[in-house]
């Protein structure tokens, strides 16, 4: 049992990563120099328990007093996994008049050209739960149409009628002028003050309605479901089947890192804290104007700058990079160019032409003179600075000479069931080398090597598993 | 065995002219019409084939022309009937917004032979292209539109497969519930007692 230690200036922080089957953990405690990792099973009806109590583990593990703990960074695969599985909220989702179908008329593509019977993914909202309104800007933010308060209403009551457990709000064009959706955000929060309620501006000010009303009918479906269903996830799995898959891939080498099973959490405390700010802003570079965009982006850095200050970063350090998305008038796509920093002079719009024509040509090996060019979408990406985290897991090694653990029987699909010895990874010492089949057990997974492979741990000690060369395929 | 496609041969239609502010801009509505019903399923609605030509968005088209796009939504009953339902296509309608007149070429077909259905399944809908008041621009040629003018676009949809009477009733149920098929063609064309 390691002696208890008392924080000191170095910082000692918990990654957690919640993912549906279970909920990760890495402490690394930079006073000492050490990484201790963690597993406890998800507790899906409720997945703060299961960060409490590895939290607890963890900590307890690494003999540390929880207010020893300067900070838990804290992250999931379960929404993402919500909509794979399509386990999600019963979404409505209303739209401008006439728009009824964005979300399953989609960008009218087939994912495989040669696939006469592909099959593509269902919309998140089906098209009785999609409803329209009456209201309408144009592309320069200007109102068309008023919007019809009173079929709003009447629009979100059917959908509650429908026995929805949330809704979405994406009118074209809100992304120049948010106006509409922001009203509508008013009144159905009056309406039905308890619904999970999404507007596309609040969670994607970008050009587009498809790619919009997506990411606003994503946000409404996963919203007030974190807490209720029960998912998979194949993290620890990794090691197990990595062998059999490097097979049929005709992979020969497979690295599996130390705490592999862990990574995402891991990968929380190593990560420089980063947000990211976008303005749709459709000009020719001609008439771009360096005041307005000094103003949105002062809007942007300002806003980003309190979310990383508000997670715990230091105002001071953090640094702010800005891009723009441009292309020739008259094009569907764009491309990223960077913004100069600091605040923008009058010559914005030629700096930002030559970078543009710099960076087609670098693309497409054109330089096209003659041809306008337009800016879209300004984007910012404010972050703090990357932690600087020294990987040594010392501190959950064992004695050198305890690694093998047993032998046990093993099945193998091609030479069927083979006798193989069982070791504690962290037994196993930087030089090592193993001959298949052999089974590695570490906290978070086990690794399974063939009967056709060479094992070896490196200085780092990563476990390498090496396939032989004339192997059965 | 796939029954026709509604965006086989694609419908096109380019719009050129001077915007608002004066400058010129040349832009080509993408869109599609519904896939033909296959031995396995229904065909998806305004889907590229066999071609895979994706759509800009109607905010990108509004950005950069003078036009402004009033509908752009699934066709009900413009699949093919059959046990396998034929795609949906899709109805647009464009506005010219600009003060001086937009030209119009068109690159069109199925107007009189729409998508066949195959082994007993229905035709998908004609391509139907008219102006507010109802007169018919030449299908593949150039035509003005004056500020204020209204174009209506139908994109067909895709033949049926197999015989409407076999088609699963749940699956006509689903139709009729989400709008695909009417009331009165899931009476008239699948004999639906609902």
């Amino acid at each position: 049992m390691p002696t208890a230690v008392t924080a000191s200036r170095a910082r000692c922080r918990i990654g957690v990563d919640v993912g549906g089957t279970f909920t990760d953990f890495v402490l690394v405690d930079e006073s000492r120099d050490l990484v201790f990792t963690g597993k406890q099973l998800t507790t899906s009806s409720d997945p703060g328990i299961a960060i409490c109590e590895g939290v607890e583990r963890i900590a307890r593990e690494a003999g540390l007093e929880l207010a020893a703990i300067d900070g838990v960074v804290h992250g999931t695969t379960l929404v993402a996994n919500t909509i794979i599985e399509r386990t999600g909220a019963r979404v409505g989702l209303i739209t401008t008049r006439g728009f009824r179908d964005v979300l399953e008329v989609g960008t009218e593509m087939r994912y495989d050209l040669y696939d006469l019977f592909l099959e593509k993914a269902e919309p998140l909202v089906p098209r009785d739960r999609r409803l329209t309104v009456d209201e309408r800007i144009d592309s320069v933010g200007d109102v068309l149409q008023p919007m019809d308060e009173a079929e709003l209403r009447k629009a979100a009551q059917a959908l509650v009628g429908m026995d929805v457990e949330a809704i979405a709000v994406c009118f074209v064009n809100s992304y120049v002028n948010p106006v509409h959706e922001r009203g509508a955000h008013e009144i159905l929060t009056e309406l039905f003050p308890a619904l999970p309620l999404t507007v596309s501006t609040m969670v994607a000010p970008e050009i587009r309605e498809y790619e919009r009303a997506c990411t606003a009918a994503a946000n409404a479906y996963v919203m007030p479901l974190m807490r209720r269903y029960a998912l998979v996830a194949t993290g620890g799995a990794g090691p197990v089947h990595a062998w059999g898959l490097a097979r049929l891939l005709g992979i020969r080498r497979i690295v599996c890192p130390l705490a592999a099973g862990v990574t995402s959490s891991l990968g929380f405390l190593i990560a420089a804290p980063a947000t990211d700010r976008a303005h749709s802003h459709v000009s020719r570079v001609e008439s771009v104007s360096a005041d307005t965009v000094n103003a949105f982006y002062d809007a942007m850095a300002a806003d980003a700058t309190r979310a990383l200050v508000e997670a715990g970063g230091d105002a001071a350090t953090i640094a702010v990079e800005r891009r723009v998305e441009m292309r020739y008038v008259g094009q569907g796509f764009e491309i990223e160019v960077a913004v100069p920093g600091g605040v923008l002079g009058p010559d914005l719009g030629v700096v930002l032409h030559e970078r543009f024509l710099d960076r087609y040509d670098e693309l497409f090996g054109r330089r096209i003179r003659g041809v306008a060019v337009e800016t879209v979408t300004w984007r910012l990406t404010a972050s703090g600075p990357t932690p600087n985290v020294n990987l040594n897991f010392r501190g959950q090694r064992i004695e050198a000479g305890t690694a093998q653990k047993g032998e046990r029987q093993v099945h193998f699909p091609d030479t069927g069931f083979a006798s193989c010895k069982v070791y504690n990874r962290y037994g196993l010492a930087a030089g090592t080398k193993l001959r298949g089949p052999v089974v590695v057990e570490e906290r978070e997974s086990t690794v399974v090597a063939g009967p056709d492979t060479t094992v070896s741990i490196d200085r780092y000690l990563n476990l390498i598993i090496d396939i032989d060369e004339s192997r059965p395929t | 065995m796939v029954a026709e496609s509604g965006s086989t041969p694609s419908l096109r239609s380019v719009y050129g002219g001077v915007d608002r502010q004066g400058n010129r801009f040349n832009q080509a509505l993408f869109a599609c019409g519904g896939l033909g019903a296959s031995h396995r399923m229904d065909g998806y609605a305004c889907t590229a084939f066999p071609s895979n030509t994706g759509v800009g968005s109607v905010e990108a088209l509004e950005s950069v022309s003078p036009l402004l796009v009033r509908r752009k939504e699934l066709a009900p009953d413009s699949g093919g009937a059959g046990k396998f339902r034929g795609g949906l296509g899709q109805d647009v309608e464009i506005e010219v917004r600009s003060d001086q007149p937009v030209r119009l070429s068109l690159m069109s077909d199925r107007h009189k032979y729409p998508p066949r259905g195959i082994l007993g399944g229905g035709d998908g809908s004609h391509t139907r292209i008219e102006f507010r008041d109802g007169t018919r621009p030449h299908q593949k040629g150039r035509t003005v539109m004056q500020p204020g003018e209204l174009l209506r676009l139908h994109f067909p949809g895709g033949g049926g497969y197999g015989d409407p009477a076999e088609r699963d009733p749940a699956a006509i149920e689903d139709d009729i519930a989400k709008g695909y098929v009417s009331v009165e063609a899931a009476r008239s064309v699948y004999g639906h007692k609902g």
